[in-house]
């Protein structure tokens, strides 16, 4: 140690350590308890749908009119498809916990879910067909979204 | 003139190498779901990283010490490997996802399976650091980096409101959504602060022999190179706000971003995005390595150095190939490279607080900086920086709890 270093003293290290952690372990703590899925849980899942709809949507636009590279837009459908994937599993989960009153909703969207994966794969063979079909499922999304 | 060249190009670097994954992915999303609200946060995320970096400077070029040095002198033992065992952890993912980006970006170029171009990238940058310098290494990524300038000619070309863009900068508060808009305040500040850009930026500020004469360099570098850089990530903020809000897109995938660049200007604008970002994650991933190794080696007073030929320094050589496998490993686990990029940035403000105190309290203390010693406007800012560290330390990862990352 060079001389004129002073170490910070450990007591305060451990109040900024302590600082960091304790809200951080409360905040889990509180978060972790099991709850329902009311519709404010389920809006930014519908939010994801649109936005995963509306961006297939804008590529199959690109791809249409040739402004995109080939493997840009394969790869790019690709991962929104990984994407879309993941929110079917995550709106599965919720159907468990979900309230009574955003079941229905809850089926709905779980249905343009898988409707969007179909839109997704059929993107690269026709795009332009694709560019309206996404249009009308991202149009459904966002009634669905602002019905909540 | 060579002097001049030296800094345009040091300025240069310092823009292209500004941006990585992490300001890539809240860039995005803080701008298409909340428009130009968040463009102040840029502005106070590198006042502090300047602030701060050149602080780090000044303290490796006139006491020839790098940042690690200081977390474990200005610390007791157990808590500077506290430290230590953090930042590594927070490296190492923070490296995985940056490589885990640039596999992506090679996929969005050529197409290629995933997982194969992990191998193609960590390949590619082993063999880079091992057999370029560390001067050529940070011209090669920071002058590719440079590509994400599109971003900006995009962001004007898109036509933005500039009377709401100037209004952005004026601190606020969204009452609509107040703990998702404190997430992207957080995420946004975090991703400018990361820790390793001063670890990296001080140990390569002794690897390229720092002295005295060099502050003014220092200065310039942080102060213009910065700020420019900054502008790239306001450039990103704006082109998403004008682009995604309007259609309901919250970038979730790392290739998104390029949309910004390919609606205006069709293939040749995504090209050279995509390239942009190649080399900016890619340059970053590196960082993220060394700053690991140089770390572990300031802890423990290994020898150190890239400018030093690997086999002279076989324990720094195997500290940054570890690394390398350690990220490697973590990312061909199968985990998201945005969710990790996520993590990263908001678990890295747990370090943060005790990465940036040492570096305060060093480059204050006229005893080691005689008179380059920090003056008491510097120590103002830099203790007014550390309350803001200290606050998003706090509240980081309450908020990333409570929005489920950002998602509401």
């Amino acid at each position: 140690m060079q001389s004129s270093d002073r170490p910070v003293a450990n007591s305060r290290v451990a109040i900024i350590i302590a600082a960091i952690m304790l809200p951080a372990v409360l905040t889990l703590a509180l978060a972790s308890r099991p709850s329902s899925v009311g519709p404010a849980e389920l809006k930014p899942q519908i939010g994801k749908l649109v936005s995963l709809a509306s961006e297939g949507r804008l590529l199959a636009e690109q791809s249409s009119q040739q402004r995109t590279t080939r493997a840009f837009a394969k790869t790019q459908t690709d991962m929104l498809a990984d994407n879309t994937d993941q929110l079917d599993q995550s709106l599965n989960q919720m159907s468990a916990k979900a309230t009574a009153d955003i079941k229905s909703k809850l089926t709905v969207a779980s249905g343009l879910t898988r409707q969007l994966k179909s839109d997704l794969e059929a993107l690269s063979r026709d795009p332009t067909k694709a560019t309206g079909d996404l249009k009308v499922l991202n149009q459904s999304a966002t009634a669905l979204e602002q019905s909540l | 003139m060579s002097d001049l060249l030296e800094v345009a190009l040091g300025i240069m670097t310092a823009v292209g190498g500004f941006i990585d994954i992490g300001d890539l992915v809240f860039a995005t999303q803080a701008g298409a779901q909340y428009g130009f609200q968040l463009l102040w946060v840029v502005v106070v995320g590198v006042v502090g990283i300047a602030v701060y970096s050149e602080m780090s400077g000044r303290v490796a070029a006139i006491a020839g010490r790098p940042v690690f040095d200081l977390i474990s002198h200005r610390t007791s033992r157990p808590v500077g490997l506290g430290v230590l065992i953090a930042s590594e952890i927070v490296n190492v993912m923070t490296c995985a996802a940056e490589i885990g980006g640039a596999a992506i970006i090679l996929r969005l170029l050529f197409g290629l399976p995933y997982r194969w171009l992990l191998v193609v990238v960590i390949l590619a940058l082993v063999s880079i650091v091992w057999f370029l310098s560390f001067d050529m290494i940070e011209r090669l990524f920071g002058l590719g980096g440079l590509g994400l300038l599109i971003f900006t000619v995009a962001a004007v070309a898109l036509h933005p409101n500039w009377g709401q863009v100037v209004t952005g900068f004026v601190p606020t508060i969204n009452h609509a959504t107040p703990l998702t808009f404190a997430y992207f305040v957080v995420g946004l500040f975090s991703a400018a602060l990361m820790p390793y850009e001063v670890y990296f930026y001080a140990s390569g500020a002794i690897e390229e022999g720092w002295k005295r004469q060099d502050l003014t360099l220092n200065t310039i570098t942080v102060g213009i190179g910065y700020g420019l850089g900054s502008v790239l990530v306001m450039a990103l903020i704006m082109f998403a706000a004008k682009l995604f809000i309007p259609l309901g897109i919250v970038p979730q995938v790392v290739g998104t971003a390029a949309f910004g660049a390919m609606l205006p200007f069709a293939k040749a604008g995504l090209l050279i995005a995509l390239i942009g970002m190649l080399f900016a994650i890619g340059g970053a991933s590196i960082e993220t390595c060394f700053a690991g190794a140089y770390n572990l080696c300031q802890f423990f007073d290994w020898d150190w150095g890239k400018h030093k030929k690997p086999g002279k320094v076989p324990r720094f050589t195997k500290s940054w190939l570890i690394i390398f496998a350690a990220a490697l490993a973590v990312i061909m686990s199968g985990i998201d490279a945005v969710k990790l990029t996520e993590y990263a940035v908001i678990f890295s403000v747990a370090v943060m607080p005790l990465t940036y105190l040492p570096i305060l309290l060093v480059a204050g203390d006229s005893k080691i900086m005689g008179q380059d010693a920090n003056n008491r406007l510097t120590n103002l800012i830099g203790w007014f920086y550390f309350g803001l560290i200290m606050v998003a330390a706090v509240t980081a990862i309450p908020l990333m709890i409570l929005t489920h990352m950002g998602q509401g």
